[in-house]
């Protein structure tokens, strides 16, 4: 058998005890709370380029790609966020509790944020609307819940 | 410096622009300002206004006038699904949807391909390959209207020559531009198994938007593709030796 370098056996991926949740309501509770820590560190990371926990320890698949791109984008040009995502408001679409995929409507606010360059220049697109709509999709891994996509919501979320 | 943010901002949307329906959008996205939002996508864009109320009374009908002969140029069924013509006190006018395959006679420019070591490659060893293309905007008519066609490189799919392809929205960059030593790793780099000469090429998908004079992009949803030309790579094997004189001194020496 052929393993990672963690050195760890894989978990069963079809274990009769593999975690789901008792409810709908439930799921989007953990949900919730998964994209709000989630957050709540990516603006830590603004404050402080050493904080913890590391806002891609949340996320897998794409949208840990895709951050770990983007972010090496703006470095490359030179650019920075600063401020505060505010999360307005976060809304179930079509949790399951018999699924491991959860999907969320997450409404954010990037008014208190600026894009600034090398110089500490505001380079905040003018026409950037304060707030967005982004549909949101969670995976269970054993038993925490990571952010797989988030790509912009096709409907009003705002 | 304005100007310079500004086309910081341009390269940024149109290197970072997703391969997917959606757009992506995160919380650093957002604060960028690029998050697909719905509120502009709107059916119908306002081409002109006109008074009915004006006491010179022949300027309102001679612009709707105008804008009917225009129409009258398409058959009666354009009028129905092209153009809503309201009661005074304005004339709207709505443009049709555009697909992707109306922009048909709209070429956007190949990217152009190249890499380091330039037309060279070890095995073993990545070799940096880079597509570059830029956003183009390319004036003409379209179902009978002026527009603007704007392109954007929205991804780039690598073909290295050797049954392996990469999907990524990233064109690459140089090594010395990516502050990295040569024969590392980079986003768009392959490494080759085995010793030959490999083509590779690189296609381009640009996303599209129309602006039909208003100062308005509507986006067009799919991609129009362009192809780079071929870009040829000897892979060689690179093997150590010790010798005890340069090439210079002894050229019969071995590897010289």
């Amino acid at each position: 058998m052929v393993t990672g370098c963690s050195g760890q056996p894989a978990p069963e991926p079809s274990t009769p005890s593999a975690p789901t949740f008792a409810s709908d309501e439930e799921a989007f509770a953990a949900a919730e709370e998964t994209y709000r820590a989630y957050v709540d560190a990516v603006n830590a990371r603004r404050e402080d380029p050493h904080s913890t926990p590391n806002p891609t320890s949340f996320l897998v698949g794409d949208a840990f790609a895709d951050e770990l791109g983007f972010q090496r984008e703006l470095e490359e040009s030179g650019l920075s966020i600063d401020g505060p995502t505010q999360v307005v408001r976060i809304s179930p679409t079509d949790t399951s509790a018999s699924s491991s995929r959860i999907s969320i409507l997450v409404c954010l606010d990037s008014s208190k944020t600026r894009l600034v360059d090398a110089t500490g220049g505001n380079v905040t697109p003018a026409d950037r609307p304060d707030q967005v709509g982004a549909a949101v999709s969670l995976v269970l891994s054993g038993t925490r819940l990571l952010i797989e996509r988030s790509e912009s919501a096709q409907e009003q979320v705002c | 410096m304005l100007t310079a943010a500004v086309a910081t901002i341009a390269v940024l949307v149109g290197i970072i622009s997703p391969i997917g329906d959606g757009g992506l959008c995160t919380p650093a996205r957002a604060s960028a300002g690029l998050c697909a939002t719905t509120d502009n996508l709107g059916d119908h864009i306002e081409v002109g206004l006109s008074d009915s109320r004006d006491s010179n009374g022949p300027r309102g009908s001679e612009a709707l006038d105008s804008a009917q002969s225009t129409l009258t140029d398409e058959p009666t069924d354009a009028c129905a699904t092209a153009t809503v013509c309201r009661d005074m006190p304005y004339e709207i006018i709505s443009v049709p949807d555009v697909t992707i395959e109306d922009l048909a006679s709209f070429r956007p420019a190949a990217p152009t391909l190249t890499g380091e070591p330039f037309g060279f490659g070890v095995v073993g060893l990545p070799a940096n390959v880079v597509a570059a293309a830029s956003e183009q905007r390319l004036n003409g008519e379209l179902l009978g209207w002026d527009v603007t066609v704007r392109f954007r490189p929205a991804g780039y799919v690598f073909d290295y020559g050797d049954g392996t392809t990469l999907r990524t929205a990233t064109g690459g960059a140089a090594w010395a531009a990516a502050g990295q030593p040569q024969f590392t790793r980079t986003a768009t780099s392959h490494t080759y198994r085995a010793r030959g000469t490999y083509t590779a090429s690189a296609r381009v998908l640009y996303s599209a938007a129309v602006d039909f004079g208003s100062g308005v992009w509507r986006p067009v949803s799919g991609y129009v593709t362009a192809e780079s030309g071929a870009y040829r790579i000897e892979v060689l094997e690179a093997r150590t030796a010790l010798v005890d004189r340069t090439c210079a001194e002894d050229p019969r020496g071995p590897g010289c």
